[in-house]
């Protein structure tokens, strides 16, 4: 089922309604049916509103939300069919785990309609709470409370209790934020097979562009309550919509300066250095850090710079670069002779240059 | 929140908050404005709600009474003697059932115990035990030579045995605060005083006084308070107000005043009074311990 | 780890020992006096030395007392047990709904309104009796059990305390629950209850406590023996009996016993809630 927003916008007032925020800036998209979705962005950026726009947590300002044909943007959060996972997984800390699988489902109207026997529905909520457990792996932590489970047990067992009634949306508010580095990566591919072994759409909210690259099906980069890019993973990364889009993703970041075109030359390092069709003029180029090829000197199109900085790190060199008085960092492979203070010439993958004016929009041209 | 508007919030917290607003509003809100317009007549008909005589008059009258007077006398001598002993000695008992001493599971159990007693009951065990003629305590005395004592036949004792009761019934509570508050100090610091050379004096004035201010301060509030509104231990010591009306207290005079002489504006504006006394030493202290913690 | 701020020194520690030791003994004299005394004869009561344990344990003083006509025990027992549960249970009733509304419901001049009623607690409680036995006398619960009951059914201080609680509860939970197909009610009493069990025991207990421990309200409303309660009861029951000493504190021990075992079961509850929110107030 497809989750369809129409100009969808949230705008919050303060106490004394003199000042208005806008959260959620006139979205329109479109999530496919099965897909799992990233919503990126840095903090305050509006994703977690987003994202309780789809439970029905929040009522829109104006806009509307449909899941499929159907308009649900009125609908309360228990009648539109999804499932929340929590930062802070909020699992009812008096219930057994059993219990706040099974919670959703005792409390389903429609459920109860389903089954009207009582002693059926018993056996029938048993029987999808054990299947819900072996699903997220956690059969034999049935009768323990929360408090007794590992921060990655008590995930796995929000992921149950938000699937358990088996919803048509699932959604994920930053699961991974509370987890420590190993376990980090382990439950983000455990949601990832959760997801493809169920096929529920599901949208999920992070600050980390790792986590968003490495699992999901698209990402909606978001800043300040606008959509800036939505695309597959490394589709943005290779094709950076503007500025903001370049910087937010990459580690290490993107290296961004300004710089000059002069007679069909780029300027670096006061030099004419690459050949370009863009008319003279001021852009803004980014480059990343593992696009750098080191080069003798007077190579064609190479660029000569101030080794400033250097650092070996097992397979890789960190070199830091003065290109027109920006420190850039660069990835080169270790066994390149470089020394901090000298001089060194390197050529540039076109792939990991970007070039944008200075409105910040990408410019697709070489 | 969850797409509700405002109006009917309103309404849902309203059936939510009728049962106690209700009781609320009639014992506790209403009574409060209606105890202070009857202080204000010289007559007051309870089955009417009628008074008569709107001025000062009850106010005049119960400020004349010499034995409001000694009610007021006796609560002050009350209040002076037993808010400080009760804290010192609480404070004390607490740092002591605080250093881990052997057997410090029982002796809290042991110091709790009086918190949850029942003032009448455990009044007549004090009235038992004080006795002139077969009470323990001039027994006990007897043994060393000295004569038995009227406690609580004699005006000139019954302030002192309601003193000694008072202090005796006022101490758990106190006890626990004050724990609560040790076990809240950062041991950090006393690893720093220590690491500083001071001795346990020093590291008690310099580091765990200070801490436990804002406590002291609240025992000082609380204290005081309870210590006005004294009743229940005259009670069950004397079962009246004393010999020769000797440990009458203002609770007392109000409650006497209205129960038994029918008096029922005189008894609202004393029970105005004492209100009005409370509230001024309740922000006396407040004052002081706010400007102790400025310096 | 030792203990920085602790008593180090051997022969201070035993002098701390000897004054607590000391000092438990005068806290508990009272207590044992009262039972010892609830079963010694007449004789002993009054005998000039001092006699720490009756000779025989004289266990018909209970039964004289418990079946006294002129102060009948057993009824006062009986009504101070049902006043004391009927209004824990309203206070509970009532406290919950109010802390839950306070806590979580966002209604126009909420936070006024709760410092209005958090204003009301600086006024003693004497002060409103005066009108309250004229409202009680209006509503004709004179001398019934309701009387007693009714005025005290709802605490703004419980309301304060438990709302504290209430509010450390996560939001997320709330939103969780909304989400699972929960209403405000059922969050109510499925999820919030549940998780502030420890601060209601709390409450229930000081609430009893406070209830079976009143004197001069119920005094004041009660005209008939049949609606007294113990610690009335028992006041009368000293004005009559003279010198009855081994009666009186048979009666003592009977008002006081349950209170201990309360206690006894429920001291951790008892200290924490002293502790955290400074009851008795």
């Amino acid at each position: 089922m497809d989750i369809r927003l129409e100009n969808l916008t949230k705008t919050f007032s303060n106490k004394d309604k003199t000042h208005e925020t806008i959260a959620v800036n006139d979205f329109s998209f479109t999530i496919k049916s099965g897909h799992l979705v990233g919503l990126l962005g840095p903090s305050g950026c509006g994703k977690s509103t987003t994202l309780f726009l789809l439970a029905g947590l929040l009522t829109p300002t104006s806009g509307k939300i449909f899941f499929g044909d159907e308009d649900v943007t009125a609908l309360p959060p228990e009648k539109r069919g999804i499932g929340l996972v929590f930062q802070n997984y909020a699992l009812y800390p008096h219930m057994t785990v059993y219990d706040n699988i099974a919670f959703p489902l005792r409390n389903s109207k429609s459920f109860k309609e389903e089954h009207k026997d009582a002693k059926e529905r018993k056996m029938e909520i048993d029987k999808i709470v054990q299947e819900t457990a072996r699903i997220v792996a956690i059969e034999e932590l049935l009768d323990r409370k929360p408090a007794q489970l590992s921060g990655g047990q008590q995930q796995r067992v929000a992921i149950a209790r938000a699937i358990a009634k088996k919803p048509k949306v699932l959604l994920l508010d930053e699961p991974l934020s509370n987890l420590d580095a190993r376990l980090r990566i382990q439950t983000r591919e455990e949601i990832r097979r959760i997801q493809k072994a169920t096929g529920i759409t599901t949208v999920f909210v992070t600050h980390d562009q790792e986590e968003a690259m490495s699992i999901t099906d698209e990402i909606i980069i978001m800043k300040s309550g606008v959509i800036q890019q939505i695309n597959e993973p490394q589709e943005t990364y290779i094709h950076p919509a503007n500025v903001f889009v370049a910087q937010f993703l990459g580690n290490p970041p993107i290296n961004m300066f300004p710089v000059k075109v002069e007679g069909g030359h780029f300027v670096l390092n006061d030099k004419r250095a690459i050949r370009t069709v863009l008319p003279d003029g001021d852009y803004q180029m980014g480059i990343r850090p593992e696009s750098f090829n080191l080069c003798e000197a007077g190579t064609d199109e190479s660029v000569d710079a101030e080794v400033v900085f250097k650092a070996t790190i097992g397979r890789d060199s960190q070199v830091r670069f003065n290109i027109n008085g920006k420190l850039c960092e660069a990835l080169i492979e270790s066994d390149r002779q470089v020394a901090e203070g000298g001089m060194a010439s390197f050529t540039l993958k076109r792939s990991g240059v970007h070039l944008f004016d200075t409105a910040g929009e990408r410019i697709e041209l070489w | 929140m969850v797409g509700q508007n405002s109006k009917k919030t309103f309404l849902k917290a309203m059936l939510y908050l009728l049962p106690a607003l209700l009781v609320v509003a009639v014992f506790v809100i209403f009574p409060m404005f209606h105890t202070l317009r009857m202080s204000f007549y010289e007559d007051f008909n309870i089955y009417s709600k009628e008074g008569s005589g709107f001025g000062l008059s009850s106010y005049i009258w119960v400020l004349q009474d010499p034995t409001f007077h000694k009610a007021l006398l006796n609560t002050f001598i009350y209040a002076v003697v037993t808010v400080p002993v009760s804290i010192v000695l609480s404070l004390f008992i607490a740092i002591l059932l605080d250093s881990r001493i052997r057997g410090s599971k029982f002796f809290q159990t042991a110091y709790f115990l009086p918190y949850v007693t029942n003032a009448i009951a455990i009044g007549l065990a004090f009235r038992f035990i004080f006795h002139s003629e077969f009470g323990v305590f001039n027994k006990f005395l007897g043994l060393f030579g000295i004569d038995a004592i009227q406690w609580l036949n004699d005006p000139d004792w019954s302030m002192f045995t309601l003193c000694i009761f008072g202090i005796w019934s006022a101490l758990a509570f106190k006890i626990v605060i004050f724990l609560a508050g040790l076990q809240g100090i950062d041991p950090q610091l006393y690893q720093a005083a220590r690491i500083d050379e001071a001795g346990k004096w020093k590291q008690f004035i310099k580091i765990t006084l200070p801490q436990l201010g804002p406590i002291m301060a609240y025992q000082f509030v609380i204290a005081t308070i309870n210590a006005f509104k004294c009743y229940e231990e005259v009670i069950g010591l004397f079962g009246d107000d004393g010999p020769l009306h000797s440990a009458t207290t203002m609770v007392y005079y109000m409650y006497d005043k209205f129960y038994n002489a029918n008096r029922y504006t005189i008894a609202a504006a004393s029970g105005v009074l004492m209100f009005l006394i409370i509230m001024v030493f309740t922000f006396i202290q407040l004052r002081m311990s706010n400007k102790k913690a400025e310096q | 780890m030792e203990q920085e701020n602790k008593i180090t020194n051997p022969y201070a520690r035993v002098v701390a020992f000897i004054f607590l030791l000391l000092g438990s003994v005068v806290m508990l004299f009272p207590f044992f006096w009262m039972i010892s005394g609830s079963f010694k004869t007449l004789r002993e009561i009054t005998s000039p030395a001092i006699i720490w344990w009756p000779e025989e344990m004289q266990w018909q003083n209970y039964t004289t007392v418990l079946t006294m006509e002129s102060n009948p025990f057993g009824t006062y027992f009986r009504n101070s047990t049902i006043v004391a549960i009927v209004n824990t249970v309203f206070t509970l009733f009532t406290t919950i709904l109010g802390a839950f509304a306070f806590s979580r419901l966002e209604f126009k001049g909420r936070d006024k309104l709760f410092n209005l009623l958090l204003a009301t607690m600086m006024v003693p409680s004497q002060m409103y009796i005066i009108t309250n036995f004229i409202t009680i006398t209006r509503m004709n619960l004179y001398n019934s059990l309701w009387a007693q009951i009714l005025p005290y059914s709802a605490s703004v201080f419980y309301i304060y305390l438990l709302r504290q609680f209430f509010n450390q509860i996560p939001d997320q939970l709330y939103l969780a629950s909304k989400v699972d197909g929960c209403s405000d009610w059922k969050f109510l009493w499925k999820i919030m209850v549940p998780n502030a069990k420890s601060s209601l025991v709390t409450i229930g207990l000081f609430n009893f406590i406070a209830s079976w421990n009143a004197y001069l309200w119920p005094l004041m409303v009660t005209g008939d023996i049949n609606k007294r309660t113990l610690s009335i009861g028992l006041k009368y029951f000293a004005s009559d009996s003279g010198s009855d000493y081994h009666l009186m504190m048979a009666g003592a021990t009977i008002v006081v016993l349950p209170l201990i075992v309360i206690y006894l079961i429920f001291q951790k509850y008892i200290i924490q809630g002293i502790a955290r929110g400074g009851l008795k107030g």
